[in-house]
């Protein structure tokens, strides 16, 4: 058998577990299974495609292909569009929709509130931007192929962005004040306030890195794949499967975590048939939560 | 000089019976106050009120003059009232040097500075500082939490029931420390379960029942007064309204 399933798990992988972190850092610091997060993610891939439509036009030079890839500067000036206009979105949701509702006990009430954002936001982006797929670009990424193994230029700018964020991400919510303190609001709420932590700020803080994270992964999806309303929330299961086997809360284990959800699929697909790739992060999930429900890198639960 | 001054103070979770009931309460710079009562008499939530974790619905609260009575927990904290819950008064995952370096930087100072003040108070945290808070014994918990509280330097440490579950040993140690700072000028208000240590270790002690003080005094002043027994140990005074 060839080893082109490693390759293509590896990179879907990568994929799920930028969205992976974004679900464990919000199950984190804010404590609650965010299930609108699908909807963020393609709100990034929607923004990202709004720029790439206004600046691709306005200044042909930045609608080029930069080298092998598809990827044109104005989807890179997207990028930075998604990850900041997701981040805003996400703080609106935060000051109107979870603050109040995630002060409750058992954090159920801002779980059942996130399913209801998570179909406002889709219905709103379908009559924005029909269902229909949309395309940050019309070129193709030709593969390169080396031992009998091929991968295009996308997707491995792709990778490389997602575990470079991840990395990114990882090193400063563990080694920086910001992240030590939104660590410790997570942790202990009234502590981190008579220690002299804004915890409400922290909250935000928060917020603006799941947000960050949400708009990179709709790009990085939509640059593999179609833009689409439903783009994010088809990914949540694979998602929320790749953090809880990490361990929900841990950012490294939502990248192993991501890598072996990708792999799993990617070698359920080449053994098994194509029909199987949404049933395999199902059976995954239930396993990890009978067998190891702390997940690789988690406390036991 | 005045460095805490609590008037009239109204606070609780239920605002129907609130755990504490109009309570006055003044400790000077360098001044050890104890605050002892019953269970249930809202020893804690006053202390609680008093740092913004328990809403206050009257009163006022001053810190060396300034009014703190209706700002948020945090802002409390960086304007000189320093607070050691009873329970989870430690970031349990993170590390020893996390706990310490975190309030310094909240505070505004060098990490290194925190991290110097924390074993100037107790040096035998000194082997712990790799190690996660959360596996730390009973004893060397509270000895962070309470060189947690010092290294933002506040001018009035309040205290809940720090000995709990401690070792007689341990908690002699810790209440050694904390006359120390007293006599440095910090204003420490301890809540205090354990009567005799209370009164080994206080200049001045509050007795608290059903949220509001019923006596107060020097620890030798109180010890002869028989209306202290009569409060605490639930007594009738003779000829008192049943």
């Amino acid at each position: 058998m060839s080893v082109q399933w490693l390759i293509d798990g590896a990179i879907q992988g990568s994929v799920l577990a930028l969205g992976a972190g974004g679900v464990t850092l919000t199950y984190a610091n804010l404590r609650f299974g965010h299930f609108a997060h699908g909807e963020l993610v393609a709100a990034g891939g929607y923004l990202a495609l709004a720029t790439v439509g206004l600046l691709g036009g306005a200044v042909p030079a930045l609608g080029a292909a930069l080298g092998p890839t598809t990827v044109s500067g104005a989807l890179l000036v997207g990028t930075l569009v998604a990850g900041a206009g997701v981040a805003a979105l996400a703080l609106l949701l935060e000051r109107f929709v979870y603050r109040r509702l995630r002060a409750r006990a058992a954090g159920i009430s801002a779980v059942m509130a996130s399913f209801g954002v998570s179909m406002a936001l889709r219905a709103l982006l379908e009559s924005a931007f029909t269902s229909s797929p949309r395309y940050y670009s019309e070129e193709l990424s030709i593969a390169i192929e080396r031992g009998g193994v091929r991968a295009t230029p996308d997707q491995l700018l792709v990778a490389a962005t997602a575990l470079a964020l991840l990395l990114a991400v990882h090193l400063v919510l563990g080694h920086s004040r910001l992240g030590r303190s939104m660590r410790a609001a997570a942790e202990n709420p009234a502590l981190a306030a008579v220690t002299g932590i804004d915890v409400g700020r922290m909250a935000m803080a928060s917020w603006i890195v799941v947000g960050l994270l949400a708009g990179v992964t709709g790009v990085a999806i939509g640059v593999l794949g179609q833009v689409r309303p439903a783009m994010g929330a088809e990914l949540l299961l694979p998602f929320f499967t790749a953090a809880v086997l990490g361990g929900l809360g841990s950012l490294p284990g939502a990248l192993v975590g991501g890598l072996l959800v990708g792999l799993a699929e990617s070698w359920a697909v080449a053994t098994a048939g194509s029909e199987w790739r949404g049933a395999t992060a199902f059976v995954i999930f239930v396993a990890v939560l009978g067998l190891r429900p702390g997940g690789l890198f988690g406390r036991p639960a | 000089m005045t460095a805490l001054e609590v008037r009239g103070l109204v606070a609780g979770y239920e605002s129907g019976a609130p755990a504490v009931r109009g309570v006055d309460l003044v400790v000077r710079a360098g001044e050890f106050v104890a605050v002892i009562g019953p269970n249930g008499a809202g020893k804690s939530t006053l202390v609680r009120a008093i740092a913004g974790v328990v809403p206050a619905s009257a009163g006022e609260i001053r810190v060396a003059g300034q009014d703190l009575g209706k700002l948020p927990a945090y802002r409390r904290a960086r304007l000189g009232l320093g607070f050691v819950p009873q329970t989870e008064n430690v970031f349990a995952a993170l590390s020893v040097r996390e706990n310490l370096v975190l309030v310094a930087e909240c505070a505004g100072r060098p990490a290194a500075a925190g991290i110097e003040v924390a074993l100037g108070a107790f040096p035998e945290l000194a082997p712990l500082l790799g190690r996660p808070a959360g596996v730390l014994s009973g004893g060397e918990r509270q000895r962070l939490a309470v060189a947690r509280a010092l290294i933002a330097q506040p001018r009035v440490l309040l205290l809940d029931e720090p000995s709990a579950g401690l070792a007689p040993p341990v908690v002699e140690r810790l209440l050694a420390t904390l006359r120390a700072l007293a006599a440095e000028g910090l204003a420490v208000v301890l809540v205090e379960q354990n009567v005799r240590a209370a009164f080994a270790v206080a200049d001045r002690v509050e007795l608290l029942v059903a949220g509001e003080c019923r006596l107060a005094g020097s620890p030798a002043s109180l010890a002869a007064d028989p209306a202290f027994a009569a409060h605490y140990l639930g007594v009738p005074r003779p000829g008192a309204p049943a």
